[in-house]
């Protein structure tokens, strides 16, 4: 897709309808708009936002005020953007008006397909936009830079998360495990519902419940584990700033270390007291039960000395001659004579196999356990003696740990002792964080637990009923499926994952200006480090680059997906034009020409949308070659210019004032530089 | 409570019905055509879409997995 004309009607900032046409040329494919801020950059931008989807991006000030207030001073309750672009050889015209209300505002899509000049309605407009470029990818195709930290800033990795499986067209995927689940839900209430079925009545509404409670209980367990994470992500900034800070790097540095000592004395405590339990388990009844055992023994002993364990007679023996009815002396045994009866007798204290081996058994059971009796105080002493050792370790390496900590506090400097004065304030609320998340996962997996043991209960009355049984088949089906599509999501962003890592680290070589090694942190944090391993500092402009470079990396990744198979889960990407407002944000001067560079290989139409510091002399010369089209925003203003300045830009050898004064009305124009 | 065994008739029920992996993938490639078709809607389509998918599942099942 390529957009190659916005023509803008009232809407915010641009009074009357202006138009603002774009490059398409595939080798000078960059349009230029210069404007300073406040002008309408940002307006710009989200104007094929609205128009396409109805929404702006987020950081969009007044998002509803869309009529231009001049004009509605004149009357106007109506504006519009229209944008013109070409999709797959055809040309398509994209109209969104709004209408604002006393009550309400309203904006309704119209799209059209423009064939010799003649514009064609088009059905299910919202449908074909989405198909054009899903909305949930648009907004890294329009990209608003100067809010680049929303994905290089500590704690934001949800943000790039998101990015990753929007531009990997999950959604689809997404939607058909949330409707499994609803539908297992369905088929569960309807085994619940069962006429006649009380007794699964009654367990289908304690899972209803169960279920209710959990979904409460997940939602606050989500909410703590963002805390928690936002909490870790500032503590590990801090942290970071005290590794590197003149006059706490040393303190630091050996707080670490204890740090690291008391994790590792933690983890040996733990064994050791796992040692202790599985002592109870095995050991402590061979010393409780010291006498039972003694007595069993001297009785199997003493029964076996006598000769009653086992016992002389074999039944299987005796029942050998009362079948052949004859004695093993050699008389005869007939049925119901003296001798007969006698042998019978024999039966009665007749042992078998199976109890022979039982006494064997216990005896040998006994045995051990007198063993076991042995050394099972010594084992426990020793156990005992490690873990008083191990929690005087760990009272010494907190104690040192403390008094590092104060020496920090106390320090001269007044940054590091503020620094470490929110550290431990951090961690105290990560402490108390780690306690209600723990509380609350233990409900969480009480109720899984609660759940699963009435789910297993309504399967097995279900089982029971014939009616019920087709509605578990269903429910079945519905579960494994989801199952099997998560499974396959997961596949899919670990791929894309590497994928884009590798695309990051291509764009990184190509531009910065060190070795930088890019990652993905385990939660999906973007991760920038020098070639010695060190992290980068999150503030830096190396951080600003690396937005960008991931901004690029998912445009790139979405254009490689457009022949995704029509079997997928995934949505397949798409070719979108790159619009990029105030892309180099805090890059200093020498990044700013370095990306300036690569930004117009990134996609086959770029519209970057730069301030006078932005879009310097250095910058529009590196730029240069790749424009066709280019532009200035000005700022036109009723009153006078007083002490203001004029706000000149020089373009292509001429100056321009993006500010002009004494005008008719407040708007901003489009002028375009030959 | 009853003592279940993890293997409950229900269970039982479910894999005489021959829930094979052919079989899943065959619904989910199903599945994901009702996805894709409501897709790129903007209008709230969540009620249709979670109909079609319990219809889905109720024909797959009677069908396929031969529980009527």
């Amino acid at each position: 897709m390529k957009l190659k004309l916005i023509r803008l009607n009232n809407f915010r900032q641009f009074y009357g309808q202006q138009e603002l046409p774009l490059s398409t040329d595939p080798d000078r494919n960059v349009t230029l708009i210069h404007a300073e801020n406040g002008v309408g950059k940002t307006t710009i931008l989200n104007s094929v936002m609205w128009c396409f989807y109805g929404t702006t991006t987020k950081k969009f000030e007044k998002p509803d005020d869309i009529v231009n207030y001049a004009a509605a001073e004149e009357g106007a309750t109506t504006a519009s953007v229209e944008v013109v672009f070409e999709h797959e050889g055809a040309t398509y015209s994209a109209q969104r008006r709004h209408k604002q209300n006393d009550k309400k505002n309203e904006s309704s899509l119209t799209v059209h397909l423009i064939k010799d000049g003649v514009y064609q309605h088009l059905d299910a407009e919202d449908s074909f936009i989405n198909s054009v470029v899903p909305k949930e990818m648009a907004r890294y195709f329009f990209f608003d830079g100067e809010h680049a930290e929303t994905f290089s800033a500590e704690g934001n990795y949800k943000e790039v998360g998101q990015a990753i499986r929007n531009m990997l067209g999950c959604h689809i995927a997404q939607t058909g495990i949330d409707d499994l689940a609803q539908a297992a839900k369905y088929f569960n209430q309807q085994i619940g519902n069962l006429p006649g079925e009380i007794e699964l009545n009654a367990y289908e509404q304690r899972l209803l419940e169960i279920d209710e409670t959990r979904e409460k209980l997940k939602i606050q367990r989500d909410e703590c584990i963002s805390e928690k994470e936002a909490l870790e992500a500032q503590i590990d900034s801090i942290l970071k700033k005290l590794r590197v800070a003149e006059g706490a790097q040393e303190i630091q540095k050996q707080r670490d270390e204890r740090s690291r000592e008391l994790a590792e004395v933690a983890a040996q405590l733990k064994t050791a007291e796992q040692s202790v339990i599985k002592w109870i388990g095995t050991r402590a009844y061979s010393l409780v039960a010291r006498k039972l055992t003694t007595e069993t023994l001297s009785f199997i002993d003493e029964a076996s000395l006598k000769g009653r364990i086992p016992s002389p007679y074999n039944e299987e023996f005796v029942k050998g001659m009362s079948a052949v009815e004859t004695c093993v002396c050699g008389r005869p045994l007939h049925p119901e004579t003296e001798e007969w009866k006698c042998v019978a007798e024999l039966l009665k204290s007749a042992s078998t196999a199976e109890v022979q081996g039982r006494v064997v058994r216990a005896r040998g059971r006994i045995s051990t356990l007198k063993e076991f009796r042995k050394d099972a105080p010594k084992l426990l002493e020793n156990a005992q003696q490690s873990i008083a050792s191990l929690v005087e370790k760990r009272r010494r390496l907190e104690v040192r740990i403390g008094e590092l900590s104060k020496q920090l506090e106390g320090a001269p400097l007044k940054d590091i002792a503020e620094k470490e004065k929110a550290y431990q304030e951090l961690s105290r609320k990560l402490a108390a964080t780690n306690q209600r998340l723990g509380i609350l996962s233990g409900n969480v997996n009480r109720h899984n637990r609660l759940y699963e043991d009435i789910e297993k209960e309504i399967d097995f009355l279900a089982g029971k009923s014939g009616k019920a049984k087709r509605f578990v088949v269903r429910r079945d089906l519905a579960q494994r499926a989801a199952d099997l599509l998560r499974a396959l999501l997961q596949q899919h962003q670990m791929l894309a994952k590497a994928e884009i890592t590798k695309l990051i680290n291509d764009i990184l070589i190509k531009t910065a200006r060190r070795d930088y090694t890019f990652n993905f942190a385990d939660n999906f944090g973007l991760e920038l480090f020098f070639a010695d391993g060190r992290a980068v500092p999150r503030s830096s402009g190396e951080n600003q680059l690396m937005s960008l470079a991931f901004i690029a990396a998912l445009v790139q990744f979405s254009s490689s997906r457009t022949q995704e198979s029509g079997n997928s889960v995934l949505i397949p990407g798409t070719v979108a034009p790159l619009v990029l407002d105030s892309p180099f944000g805090q890059l200093d001067k020498q990044y700013r020409v370095d990306t300036a560079r690569f930004v117009p290989a990134l996609a086959s139409q770029v519209v970057l949308l730069v301030s006078s510091s932005q879009g310097d002399k250095d910058v529009v010369d590196t730029l240069r070659k790749h424009v066709d089209l280019e532009f200035v925003l000005i700022s036109e203003n009723k009153g006078s210019r007083g002490e203001k300045s004029s706000d000149l830009i020089a373009v292509r050898g001429k100056e321009i004032a993006t500010s002009i004064f004494n005008c008719e009305r407040n708007r901003t124009r489009i002028e375009r530089i030959q | 409570m009853s003592n279940c065994n993890a293997a409950t008739p229900a269970k039982q029920a479910a894999a005489d019905a021959n829930i094979t992996p052919e079989v899943l993938q065959q619904f989910l490639a199903r599945l994901m055509e009702i996805q894709r078709h409501y897709a790129f809607e903007f209008r709230s389509v969540k009620g249709d879409r979670q109909s079609e998918v319990i219809e889905l599942v109720n024909k797959f099942a009677a069908k396929e997995l031969n529980a009527k």
